[in-house]
């Protein structure tokens, strides 16, 4: 057991290492979309907490993602409040929300739950158009570049951008691990597997759904505010149903329930979409290809089979 | 003596179907009771009321001197009543380790709260020792659907046990046993019921009589009779709720 736990926290120091490592070689093009796939992997990461580890399926987390972007991008904007309490406020703004929408969205399971959430975030989203007086709308708004300050450290810096991205994503990462790989994990997963087995053996369902909602709307918050803060806009199209869409797509294609599924499966799927739409503007197609081979050949997505074949110890 | 558990007038109807009707149960610390009677005679609703699975109709239930009539199913599990379910409820996918881990850390998990540290080399050890008790010692590993039927019986006894109980209650624990394998069962139970009140519905009448110290007998929703196991054997009532007649 010992040697399993440091086998696996190697796994991931290592990675989040390589990724360190890639911010010296990475030509800028890639440089660029690799500290925006790092963003969009903590919402991933965190939608995987409920929708992997928990078994909810939420079609509302772009609500979260929005609540985040907007809770800095606002903040900053009105009272001039530079990242870091940006960022903060945002995340705050998020995990209110998601106590809120989890309280009212989990007396509901299954389809019912996808609706609810998938009807809390349309609302959101009109709500962001309705008073576009404050919010631009779908025009959406630029945090100001000299607002775009952690301390001493430039933001919109394309180095330093990257280096805080890989930290918040580090940081996200190692919080999963820790969670999945302890007692409440375990009954995270208890719940997944068998809801009315979990509550004999007296643990309260409710209470430990709510909580993952609100971590995993943290963690979506944290990507919203970290996106709109290092590449200094903020719209409405974050709050669309595509946006709640995604990282179901990251997740199905990584591996639902793997730690690391949701890295990378946004890598893939954000090249994917990069590379096609590059080529023919009916992009699309090859993401809805992308899914079908994936079912065929590896429906547990690419981690997930991988752990199911040769990784039995991949957390 | 003290009395464990108490229900009075408890009652459940399903629609127009009295399943169980005004019963009075005593329970007392430390015994091993079985529950008996035909199918349909409300044994697994009366334990559903008491393990919280199911809300009553009406009536009270007491535990440890305290009301849980209002206590959801989880809090009672808290409380210390276990129950393991009739048709198999284990979690499938998951390894036998982690389905004895899983009960038994939840005392730990309620003391620590959400975020708080438990040992894991103790529960691990505990969980070892658990699946050795119910003869499954050489599966830790194993994933659960993949094993027989009646090893799965066993893991879900094994999970019961895990919860260190004070009442453990077993729907049909033997259903489904080689009869080597309810030899074990009978030795396990008796050694358990040292520091834990057993209830079991039980249909082998052979485990009912060898295991049992009382007997409740059921019928129509109601208790037709209670007593020793020499008692019940000579009962002309329970003879004939159970031949018909």
């Amino acid at each position: 057991m010992k040697g399993l736990i440091s086998k696996s926290l190697g796994l991931h120091l290592g990675l989040i290492a390589l990724l360190l490592l890639l911010h010296f070689i990475l030509p800028d093009y890639h440089h660029v979309s690799l500290a925006r796939i790092m963003v969009l992997a903590v919402y991933a990461l965190g939608f995987n907490l409920l929708f992997g580890y928990t078994g909810l399926l939420s079609l509302g987390h772009a609500l979260f993602f929005a609540a985040g972007l907007y809770g800095a991008g606002l903040s900053m904007q009105f009272f001039q409040w530079t990242a870091g309490p940006g960022f903060v406020f945002g995340l705050f703004c998020a995990i209110a929300v998601a106590t809120l929408i989890g309280m009212l969205a989990l007396r509901t399971v299954g389809v019912s739950f996808m609706i609810v959430t998938m009807m809390f975030a349309q609302v959101g989203y009109l709500l962001i158009l309705y008073y576009n007086e404050y919010t631009r709308g779908d025009e959406g708004f630029v945090i100001l570049r000299e607002l775009r300050m952690l301390g001493p450290l430039d933001l919109s810096a394309e180095g330093t951008r990257y280096l805080v991205a890989l930290a918040l994503l580090a940081a996200a990462i190692l919080i999963k691990l820790a969670l999945v790989r302890s007692p409440t994990g375990r009954i995270l997963v208890a719940i997944r597997e068998n809801e009315e087995r979990t509550r004999m053996l007296g643990y309260d369902p409710f209470r430990y759904k709510l909580m993952a909602m609100v971590i995993s709307g943290g963690f979506a918050g944290a990507a919203g505010a970290a996106y709109g803060i290092l590449f200094g806009y903020v719209g409405a199209s974050f709050a669309s149903i595509q946006y709640s869409i995604l990282p179901l797509l990251y997740v199905l294609m990584g591996g639902a329930g793997v730690v690391l599924g949701p890295l990378l499966g946004t890598i893939a799927m954000f090249y994917l979409i990069d590379i096609a739409s590059g080529l023919t503007s009916a992009y699309l197609f090859f993401v809805g290809l992308a899914l079908v081979l994936l079912i065929l050949v590896a429906p547990k997505g690419v981690l997930g089979t991988i752990r199911d074949r040769w990784v039995p110890w991949l957390p | 003596m003290t009395t464990l558990l108490q229900t009075r007038n408890l009652s459940k109807n399903f629609g127009g179907l009295a399943a169980v009707q005004s019963v009075d149960f005593d329970l007392q610390q430390g015994e091993i009771r079985a529950i008996i009677g035909p199918n349909g005679a409300g044994k697994s609703t009366l334990v559903g009321l008491i393990s919280g699975r199911i809300t009553p109709s009406g009536g009270s239930i007491t535990f440890d001197g305290k009301s849980i009539t209002q206590l959801p199913a989880h809090a009672r599990v808290a409380r210390g009543i276990a129950y393991t379910f009739q048709i198999t409820s284990i979690f499938a996918n998951l390894t036998c380790r982690e389905n004895i881990l899983l009960p038994a850390q939840r005392a730990s998990v309620a003391a620590s709260g959400l975020f708080g540290r438990v040992d894991e080399a103790a529960l691990e050890h505990r969980a070892e020792h658990i699946l050795a008790r119910v003869g499954l010692g050489d599966k830790a590993d194993t994933k659960a659907k993949e094993m027989a039927y009646g090893h799965q019986r066993l893991l879900e006894v094994g999970m019961g046990l895990a919860l260190d109980a004070k009442l453990l209650i077993l729907d049909e624990p033997t259903q489904g046993l080689a009869d080597s394998e309810i030899a074990n069962f009978i030795d396990l139970i008796r050694a358990v019921s040292k520091d834990t009140t057993v209830l079991l519905i039980e249909h082998n009448m052979t485990v009912v009589m060898d295991l049992a110290q009382r007997i409740t007998v059921m019928n129509f929703g109601e208790i037709l009779a209670e007593g020793t196991p020499e008692e019940i054997r000579a009962n002309s009532a329970v003879q004939s709720a159970y031949l018909g007649g």
